[in-house]
């Protein structure tokens, strides 16, 4: 096993196993809120404050299961040596992997899917790694604040097409290539657009 | 990857070349004395016989040549000049100097004055026409009367065929003097040249000094042509020398003077016909020296390239280490990204932790009401899931940056006491002494600072676990050998068991109430394995343990398999 | 324990509200005095405003991050006790952290018990040198 299988397969457990965690979190509030139903809120001292407690408990179990199950399948799809993937969600996974940078540098992002689908023929954490890093560069040297857009799945010549656009981006078009190639893509840049372009998968 | 690869070429031509003539030079040198001893013993014997058969072919000429004017010296002195005068008796002696010796074909006998008195031939109108012929202002006449014996270069005169004059002059007591000529016909030349068995391609023939050929020639012509090469210089004794032939072949030329005539006798052969025979033999020596040299070539080609390949290995694998190497540093970026995500999960993990906790707040302020232990069981059961995330996402963490790999010069001491700084508080508190005794010399140790401070931190929080209040930690560092320092930690806490002993480097195995940040002493091990270290514990229940962490000064770290 | 905790003032900056809050609601209940800043920005100026015996500073934060605000306090206030909060479990952050300055490091989750520990050992003992 290869240090990058031992990887996967450790983080797919342990996401596996935070997501196990979460659902009894989720259980234990549900049935907290069952009590305080079955005692009536308007009867208990802080009723509304308990009751909002479990209402952001609830939504805070869902912000850590949308990151868990983005990176659980990032590790699956690494741990099986996926050589294909669908760009679509690879870059949606990409987006929630990498939301939290994004945020640090007080930009928001912002995905746009293009088509529903797009089945390219690189292997998950090459495009993950590769787009991650660009948005990463991208928001690296561009104007303050600026919305970071990620454009997913459309497609043309058999290349399926991920858009990363960010206002006064300045691009570095010999690293950004680089990156783009290890996950066996290529760049088109214009200003504030960079276009990766990733070959199609032979149809199943 | 073409450069490196001219490079391996490169460097492979320069080791057999190095190689090749290190080992051939001498192979070389011995072929070349041998080649030169080879063809001086191969010229002696191929130009020997050579020579030794011409020196024959002239001694056959002189003692021809000898023979006839010794006959006709005999002639001369043996008959009286009135005798000779005499056409019978001439006659009679040159029918016996026919029979005799071939050759003679006519005998002539001339006064002092130089008139020819009387002539024996085989033509009787020659006979009439030579009767009072005058020599005297003839140069063999006079070279006769200075030397008394004469032997004429081939002439044709008279006779219409080539012939040789043998003059000998004859003294009488009385003071009176006569000359007795006779010819000779050269056929005979032909006989000994023939006789001298040459070898096909080969020539032989008599020349006089200016070079006019005296016998036919096979090559340069016949008698009385002109050779149409150089006369060799003088030599009595049978002697070689190199030539060109008119057509520019080198040919050899074996010669000799003649002692009793102004000729040289000639031979010729061309020196590609040696030469063939030469290289016939030289090939042998050649293909000797070839096979030789491609032993030794493909013995150091066979060498070397074995030699090139393990390098080529070598170089792979430690491309291979550093390409591992990127590899982790990739591999550290996945981890970072997961790191990251973990790190993020903490976030609203905190959040359900602080709303949890303040409901419980809350409930615990509020009065009993029905369930309420329920109520708190649920809270507290959300508190300790939280609980199990975190360890669970500062395991990731710990591991996300286990795969992180910076090698970097790092002071132990230094990392020594920055780690202390967050004990020192907590020792404090509790009243544990912290015994430093860091070696001010250290030498500075290769590795990576994140993996190290973990183990310094872990180990140090395990030491300070396990005294209770007053108890003391000892912290000192030494240089163990040149090449290895060593940090010890000692605590004279609770010690362990020896079962603990045995397993503590374990994976999986940790005691109850040893919460530390999620490295187990397993990880810490791995670490110290890593940076080709060594980990030893000495431990005592109810005494004190002793762990000591020897590493490298300098370390060929490489990132391996974990 | 309750008692020397009663009325310490203290500065809690994070970004994330909702636990922020309620850290802030509950150290609150403890008879404690929070009050919240949800950048660096507004952090450093309510230090400015007012006075705190303790500041909680998360290292991730938006824009300025957790370093650099600790730098900024560090040239104003020597001997506040800052105590970093990181949902890192590294030590090398930790160790970082401490080097620019900070009284002490504590881990996301926190344990409200472990936190009041360590706020109650800032307020009693010696400022750091």
């Amino acid at each position: 096993m290869t240090d990058k299988h031992f990887m996967a397969k450790n983080l797919a457990s342990s996401t596996h196993e935070l997501q196990n965690i979460l659902a009894i979190i989720k259980e234990s509030s549900c049935l907290v809120e069952d009590v305080l139903q079955i005692n009536g809120k308007p009867r208990m001292k802080h009723g509304d404050k308990l009751y909002h407690s479990l209402e952001v408990i609830g939504e805070q179990v869902d912000r850590a299961k949308v990151l868990l199950r983005a990176l659980n399948s990032f590790a699956h799809a690494v741990s099986d040596g996926a050589q294909t993937c669908d760009l679509v969600e690879t870059g949606k996974q990409t987006a929630q992997l990498v939301e939290r940078f994004v945020r640090l540098k007080e930009h928001a992002l912002q995905v746009v899917v293009e088509n529903g689908s797009a089945h390219i023929a690189c292997p998950p954490e090459e495009v993950i790694e590769a787009l991650h890093s660009l948005i990463i560069q991208a928001i690296t040297a561009c104007t303050p604040k600026a919305p970071v857009l990620l454009r997913l799945g459309a497609q043309q010549n058999g290349q399926a097409l991920a858009i990363i656009e960010v206002a006064g981006a300045a691009w570095n078009p010999e690293e950004m290539e680089q990156l783009a190639a290890k996950a066996g893509g290529s760049v088109v840049l214009a200003p504030g657009v960079c276009t990766v372009q990733f070959p199609c998968a032979a149809s199943l | 990857m073409k450069s490196e690869t001219q490079h391996y070429e490169k460097l492979r031509r320069n080791i057999v070349g190095i190689l090749a003539v290190v080992a051939l030079a001498p192979v070389l040198l011995l072929a070349a004395v041998n080649y030169a001893e080879f063809q001086a013993s191969f010229t002696a014997e191929t130009q020997a016989p050579f020579v030794s058969m011409v020196g024959k072919g002239k001694n056959s000429f002189e003692l021809f040549l000898a023979e006839r004017s010794s006959t006709v010296s005999l002639i001369a002195s043996a008959y009286s000049f009135e005798e000779l005068s005499t056409p019978q008796t001439l006659r009679h002696i040159f029918q016996a100097m026919q029979s005799e010796f071939t050759g003679f074909t006519d005998v002539a006998v001339i006064s002092d004055e130089g008139i020819l008195v009387a002539y024996a031939g085989p033509g009787q109108h020659l006979q009439k026409e030579l009767m009072g012929k005058d020599y005297s202002q003839q140069e063999w006449f006079h070279k006769v009367q200075a030397q008394n014996r004469y032997v004429s270069e081939v002439i044709e005169g008279y006779r219409q065929y080539p012939h040789v004059l043998i003059a000998v002059q004859r003294h009488s007591p009385d003071g009176r003097s006569w000359v007795v000529r006779a010819a000779i016909d050269t056929t005979p030349f032909s006989r000994l040249v023939a006789d001298m068995s040459l070898e096909p391609g080969s020539d032989a023939f008599l020349v006089n000094r200016s070079g006019v050929l005296q016998t036919d020639s096979v090559n340069y012509g016949k008698t009385l042509g002109q050779f149409p090469l150089a006369v060799p210089p003088p030599s009595y004794e049978a002697s070689i020398t190199k030539a060109l032939d008119e057509q520019g072949n080198a040919i050899l030329m074996a010669y000799s003077y003649l002692r009793n005539a102004d000729y040289v006798l000639i031979a010729t052969k061309p020196a590609r016909n040696m030469l063939q025979s030469w290289l016939l033999l030289r090939t042998d020596i050649l293909l000797i020296f070839l096979g030789g040299a491609l032993c030794i070539y493909y013995v150091a080609a066979k060498s070397v390239d074995k030699l090139i390949s393990r390098l080529r290995e070598s170089d792979l694998k430690r491309d291979q280490a550093f390409s591992q190497m990127e590899h982790a540093q990739k591999l550290s970026s996945i981890g970072r990204m997961a790191a990251g995500v973990a790190h993020e999960i903490n976030n609203p993990l905190a959040i359900i932790n602080e709303k949890a906790g303040l409901m419980h707040d809350l409930l615990s302020l509020a009065e009993d009401f029905p369930r309420k232990e329920q109520f708190l069981r649920q809270i507290e059961a959300i508190h300790s899931a939280v609980a199990r995330c975190r360890d669970i996402t500062h395991r990731m963490l710990g591991f996300a940056r286990r795969m992180e790999v910076k090698i970097e010069s790092l002071d132990i001491n230094e990392m020594l006491e920055e780690t202390l700084l967050f004990f020192k508080k907590e020792a404090q508190h509790r009243n544990v002494r912290i015994v430093e005794e860091l070696e001010p010399a250290l030498p500075k140790i290769r590795g990576d600072r994140g993996q190290l401070q973990q183990v310094i931190l872990n180990v140090l929080n395990n030491a300070l676990a396990a005294v209770g209040e007053n108890g003391q930690v000892s912290i000192s560092t030494m240089q163990k050998d040149t090449n290895t320092i060593a940090m010890c930690i000692k605590d004279n806490g609770c010690g362990m068991s020896e079962e603990t002993k045995q397993h503590i480097f374990e994976p999986f195995y940790t005691t109850k109430g040893n919460e530390g940040t999620g490295l187990g002493m397993s990880i810490i091990y791995g670490i110290i394995q890593r940076h080709h270290g060594e980990i030893a514990v000495e431990s005592e229940l109810g005494k004190g343990t002793l762990l000591t962490i020897c590493l490298p000064i300098s370390n060929t770290l490489q990132e391996e398999q974990a | 324990m309750s008692s020397t905790l009663q009325g310490i003032r203290v500065l809690l900056i994070d970004d994330e509200a909702e636990f922020v809050n309620t850290l802030a609601e509950r150290l609150e209940l403890r008879g404690l005095v929070p009050q919240v800043a949800e950048t660096g920005h507004d952090g450093l100026a309510m230090l400015e405003d007012s006075e705190f015996q303790v500041v909680l500073l998360d290292m991730m934060l938006p824009g300025m991050r957790g370093t650099d605000v600790l730098r900024k306090i560090r040239t104003s206030h020597q001997t506040l006790p800052v105590i970093l909060l990181t949902g890192n479990a590294n030590a090398k952050d930790g160790i970082a952290g401490m080097k620019e300055g900070a009284s002490a490091y504590l881990t996301k989750p926190v344990d409200l018990n472990e936190l009041l520990r360590v706020v109650q050992e800032m307020v009693q003992g010696e400022p750091r040198d």
